[in-house]
C-alpha cells in the first residue's frame, strides 16, 4: 500500500520525460485502461505465451523434420508458414476476438453508462478499444520477429515478400478489431452477443486460415510480386481494407451515440466514398487495361452497392424527422442546406442519397464509357441504382405513413428484404409448380439480378418484359415516396431559415455582452 | 437559476407509465431528497436528468443546460452516481480514478493533483493500490462517489448512495453529502433510509406510481399535511388536573397520553403557545417539559404514499 499523496514541490520534468509525459496525457484513456487491465488479466498473459511456446515447439520440430529428411533448404519456407500459421490465429483470430469481448464487458460488467456520462465520446471509445487491440498485436509480432527473421536466414525466403505480408497482416488484424468493436455494438443481451460471437468466429477463423494460405503462397513464389495483375489485386484490397474499417468505425460510432446525436451523416458519407472508390478502381481498370469485355467496370460498381446496401436500408427506414439536436446542425444557407440533404438523417433523404451517388455512378459510367461506345455500362449502372431504389424505396415508402416505433422500423427492415427474396424465389417456384423452365433458372422478369447480368452482356432485347415490370416498380416506388420526400425538403429549408432567424436573434445580445 | 430544474418529463415503458409529468426543481447549495416506494420512478427520472434515458416529453435543465440538446455539456455539469454499476476488477482504485480523470480531460499535475484530492475526501488514500475485486461494498461506494467529484460538477445525482453501507459507513457518508451541499452543490439524493436522507436534506421530493406527490421543504409538506403541531407537556401535578386545564384551552384538540406526560394537536401560532404556558404556570402547574413534536420524514412518506407497487 502506498503512502498517502503529499502535494510535494516536484521540479519540473524536462527532456524526453516532459516528452513521454506529455504523450501520456494525450493517450487515449479507454487504451491505457485497457492495455492496464489486458496486462493484469488472464486472457492476453496466457494466450500470449501459450502461442510463443507453440511456434518455439513447432519451430524446434519442423527442424528435426527437416534434418531427418534432409531437406534443409526448403526449411526457411515451411518454418515461415509455420510461425506465421501460429500469429495468423493470434492477431487475425485471438486479437480482435478479445477487442470483442472487451467492448461487450463495458455492457455486461454495467460500466457502459458510466463511460457513457464521463466525458468519452463515441469515437474515443472505439478507437480506444481498436488501438488496445493493436497494441496486443503489436506485441505478438515484436515476440514473432526472431522466428520470422531466422527464417529469413535459413534462406529460401524473400525479404521482400516479409516485407508485404508483415504490414498486410497488421492492416488486416487492425481492420478485423474495427469489425469485432462494430459487431460488438449492436447487441447486449446475452443471446444477441452469443449470436455476434458466433457470426464475428465465422468471419475471422477463414481469414486466419486464408492469411495462413496467402503468406505461404507469396513466400514459396515470391516472384509473384513483380506481377502487375497481383500488384491491381492488392492495391485494391489494400485500398478496401481502410474503407471497410471505417464503415465499422462509423457503424460503431453510431451505435453508441446519445439518441438524439446524428447517427447517420458519417455513414452517409461513406456509403458515398465506396461508391466513388469503386467507381475509381473500376474506371481505372477500366481504361487502363481495356478489360472492357470482362465487366470491370460493371462488377467494380455492383460490387459498391452491394456493400451499401444494408446501409441504404438503414436510411430508407430511419424516422422522417430530425431529432431536436440535428435540427439545429442545418446548414444556415438555403442554397448548402438543400444540396446536403441527401447527406442528413432521415427515410426520405436516404431515398434522396441512394438517387444522388445513383445520379453520380451514372455520370461517372458515362462520362468513361461513352466515348468508347460502350452504352451497356451506363444503362447497367442506371438499372443496378433504379432496382435499388425500387426494392429499398416501395416498403419504406408505404411504411413512412404509418411507422411509428422502433420495433415496426425493424420489421420494415427485415421486410424489405423478404420481399426482395420472394420477389427472385416464388416465381422460380412457379415455374416448377407450371413448368415454366425458364422460371425454374430464375430467368424470370421479376428477377433483378438475372436481369442485370443480361443488360450487362449486352442482351436487353431479352428482358424487356423485366425492364416494364422495373418501370412500373419505379412509377409505384415514386408514389408511395412523394409525400416524405416534399416532406423531407421541406423540414431542411424549415430548420435552414430557423437557424438564420436564431442567428440573427443572437447576435444583436451577443454585441451586446461583449461592449 | 435553479442547478437542476426538471420540465415536466414523462417517460413510457410500454404501457407503463413510469415517470408521469415531473418536474421539480433544486437550488445551488441544497440537499434534496427523492423519496417514493420500490418502482415508484426515481431511478428513471435519475436517469433522464444524467442523460441516460430519454423522455418522451419534457426537458431537463442542468445549470440552464438541456439534457437532450446539449448532453455533453450537460455531463460536464453534473455527476452521477447509479444504483447498479461495475468497475473494472482488475484495476486498481488509483488507475481508476486515473483513467476517468483522463476521460474527463485532466491532464498531468491537475489530473494527479485532482485524484490525490478526492481520494483524500472519500478517505480511499491508504487503500490506493488495492484491486477494485478486492474492495468491500461501502469502499465501492466511496470510490464511485470519488469518480463522481472528479470533475468537480454543480449537480450531483446519487441513485441510493447508502445502499450496504454500516452505520458507521453511513454516518460518514452523510457527513460528505453535507460538506458538498456545503459547498455550493446541488444534490439529488434517492434512498429508503428516510432517518439519514431527514438529517441531511433541505427538502424532499415524493413521488408514487410515476406521480410526484409534493415537493419542498420537510417541515412545509407537514404542515400542508397537518394543518397541526403535536405539543408535548409534562408537568408536576396529577396528570388529570393538567388535562382539565389543557381542555379548557381554545385551538387545541386531541389530548391523550403520552409517555408520562400528555400530546396535544395545537392550531394556534407561537404567540398563542407562549400564552399559553404562562397560563398553565399562572394555574401552578409547574410544567417541566414542553416541546413541539419534530416532523418526521417517515409520517410525510407513509400519509403521502398508498404503497401501490408498479
Ligand atoms: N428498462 C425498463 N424497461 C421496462 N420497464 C422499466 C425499465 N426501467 C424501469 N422500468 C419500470 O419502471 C418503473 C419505475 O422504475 P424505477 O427503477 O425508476 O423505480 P425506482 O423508484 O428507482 O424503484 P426502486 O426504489 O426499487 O429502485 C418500474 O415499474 C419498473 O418496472
Ligand atoms: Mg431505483
Amino acid at each position: 500500500m502506498s503512502a498517502p499523496a503529499v502535494d510535494v514541490a516536484v521540479p519540473e520534468p524536462r527532456g524526453l520525460r516532459a516528452w513521454l509525459a506529455r504523450a501520456d496525457d494525450r493517450l487515449n484513456p479507454i487504451l491505457v485502461k485497457e492495455i492496464r487491465q489486458a496486462l493484469r488479466g488472464r486472457y492476453f498473459r496466457n494466450l500470449f505465451w501459450l502461442t510463443v511456446v507453440l511456434a518455439t515447439g513447432i519451430g524446434v520440430f519442423m527442424i528435426l523434420i527437416s534434418s531427418v529428411d534432409n531437406d534443409l533448404d526448403r526449411l526457411g519456407p515451411h518454418f515461415f508458414s509455420a510461425t506465421f500459421g501460429v500469429l495468423s490465429f493470434a492477431v487475425h483470430t485471438f486479437v480482435p476476438f478479445w477487442a470483442f469481448q472487451s467492448m461487450g464487458a463495458e455492457w455486461e460488467e454495467n460500466t457502459f453508462d458510466l463511460l457513457v456520462i464521463s466525458d468519452l465520446r463515441p469515437r474515443q471509445m472505439i478507437v480506444g478499444k481498436v488501438l488496445a487491440a493493436a497494441t496486443q498485436a503489436l506485441l505478438y509480432y515484436c515476440a514473432f520477429s526472431p522466428f520470422l527473421v531466422s527464417t529469413f536466414l535459413m534462406g529460401g525466403v524473400d525479404i521482400l515478400a516479409i516485407a508485404v505480408i508483415l504490414p498486410l497482416s497488421m492492416l488486416v488484424s487492425t481492420t478485423l478489431s474495427f469489425l469485432a468493436v462494430a459487431l460488438s455494438t449492436l447487441g447486449k443481451t446475452k443471446i444477441a452477443r452469443a449470436g455476434l460471437a458466433m457470426l464475428l468466429a465465422c468471419a475471422l477463423l477463414p481469414v486466419s486460415g486464408g492469411g495462413i494460405a496467402f503468406a505461404t503462397m507469396l513466400v514459396e513464389q515470391s516472384s509473384i510480386l513483380r506481377d502487375h495483375d497481383f500488384l491491381f489485386g492488392l492495391a485494391m484490397f489494400v485500398s478496401a481494407l481502410p474503407i471497410f474499417a471505417f464503415f465499422m468505425y462509423s457503424i460503431g460510432c453510431a451505435r453508441l451515440a446519445h439518441d438524439e446525436e446524428n447517427h447517420s451523416t458519417a455513414l452517409r458519407i461513406l456509403v458515398t466514398a465506396i461508391n466513388l472508390v469503386s467507381l475509381g478502381w473500376g474506371i481505372y481498370a477500366y481504361t487502363t487495361f481495356s478489360y472492357r469485355d470482362e465487366g470491370w467496370l460493371e462488377g467494380m460498381v455492383a460490387f459498391g452497392f452491394g456493400i451499401s446496401f444494408l446501409a441504404y436500408l438503414f436510411f430508407v427506414t430511419e424516422p422522417e424527422t430530425f431529432g431536436r439536436r440535428v435540427a439545429k446542425q442545418v446548414p444556415r444557407s438555403s442554397w448548402l442546406a438543400l444540396h446536403t440533404l441527401p447527406w442528413f438523417p432521415g427515410g426520405g433523404r436516404g431515398l434522396l442519397l441512394l438517387l444522388a451517388n445513383g445520379a453520380l455512378a451514372v455520370f461517372v459510367t458515362a462520362a468513361a464509357a461513352l466515348p468508347l461506345g460502350d452504352a451497356d455500362a451506363v444503362m447497367f449502372v442506371a438499372a443496378l441504382y433504379l432496382y435499388g431504389a425500387v426494392s429499398l424505396g416501395l416498403l419504406s415508402g408505404i411504411a413512412s405513413f404509418g411507422v411509428r416505433t422502433l420495433r415496426a422500423r425493424n420489421a420494415v427492415r427485415i421486410g424489405t428484404l423478404v420481399l426482395l427474396g420472394l420477389t427472385v424465389f416464388l416465381p422460380a417456384l412457379g415455374g416448377f409448380l407450371f413448368d415454366i423452365t425458364e422460371w425454374m433458372k430464375f430467368e424470370h422478369p421479376l428477377n433483378p439480378f438475372w436481369i442485370l447480368s443480361e443488360i450487362a452482356s449486352g442482351r436487353t432485347s431479352t428482358v424487356s418484359k423485366g425492364l416494364l415490370v422495373l418501370g412500373a416498380g419505379i412509377l409505384l416506388t415514386l408514389a408511395a415516396n412523394f409525400a416524405r420526400i416534399l416532406r423531407a425538403l421541406d423540414e431542411t429549408s424549415r430548420c435552414s431559415a430557423e437557424r438564420r432567424e436564431r442567428e440573427a436573434k443572437a447576435t444583436p445580445t451577443d454585441a451586446a455582452t461583449q461592449s | 437559476m435553479s442547478a437542476l430544474e426538471v420540465r415536466g418529463i414523462t417517460k413510457t415503458f410500454r404501457a407503463l407509465k413510469a415517470v408521469d409529468e415531473v418536474s421539480f426543481t433544486v437550488e445551488p447549495g441544497s440537499i434534496c431528497g427523492f423519496i417514493g416506494p420500490n418502482g415508484a420512478g426515481k431511478t428513471t427520472t435519475m436517469r433522464i436528468c444524467a442523460t441516460l434515458d430519454l423522455p418522451d416529453h419534457g426537458d431537463v435543465l442542468v445549470d440552464g443546460v438541456s439534457v437532450l440538446e446539449e448532453p455533453r455539456l450537460a455531463r460536464k455539469k453534473l455527476g452521477f452516481m447509479p444504483d447498479n454499476y461495475g468497475a473494472y476488477p482488475h484495476t486498481t482504485i488509483r488507475e481508476y480514478l486515473d483513467f476517468y480523470a483522463r476521460a474527463y480531460g485532466l491532464r498531468g499535475k491537475a489530473r494527479k493533483r485532482t485524484v490525490d484530492q478526492v481520494t483524500s475526501f472519500t478517505s480511499l488514500g491508504e487503500l490506493q493500490e488495492k484491486l477494485i475485486h478486492t474492495l468491500s461494498k461501502g469502499m465501492k461506494q466511496r470510490l464511485c462517489l470519488a469518480k463522481t467529484m472528479l470533475h468537480d460538477p454543480s449537480v450531483l445525482i446519487l441513485d441510493e448512495p447508502a445502499a450496504g453501507l454500516d452505520p458507521r459507513a453511513r454516518v460518514e457518508l452523510r457527513e460528505l453529502v453535507k460538506a458538498l451541499g456545503s459547498m455550493g452543490k446541488a444534490l439529488l439524493i434517492s434512498s429508503h433510509i428516510l432517518t439519514e436522507l431527514a438529517e441531511m436534506c433541505d427538502g424532499v421530493a415524493v413521488i408514487e406510481s410515476g406521480k410526484l406527490l409534493a415537493t419542498g421543504r420537510v417541515g412545509d409538506i407537514q404542515k400542508r399535511l397537518q394543518p397541526h403541531a403535536t405539543i408535548y407537556v409534562r408537568a408536576l401535578c396529577e396528570r388529570a388536573e393538567l388535562e382539565k386545564a389543557l381542555l379548557e384551552e381554545p385551538e387545541l384538540a386531541n389530548v391523550r397520553s403520552e409517555r408520562q406526560g400528555l400530546a396535544f394537536d395545537y392550531t394556534g401560532d407561537d404567540e398563542a403557545l407562549a400564552r399559553l404556558v404562562e397560563r398553565l404556570v399562572a394555574r401552578g402547574l409547574k410544567p417541566v417539559e414542553f416541546a413541539g413534536g419534530e416532523v418526521k420524514l417517515e409520517d410525510i412518506f407513509m400519509s403521502l404514499t398508498q404503497g401501490k407497487l408498479q
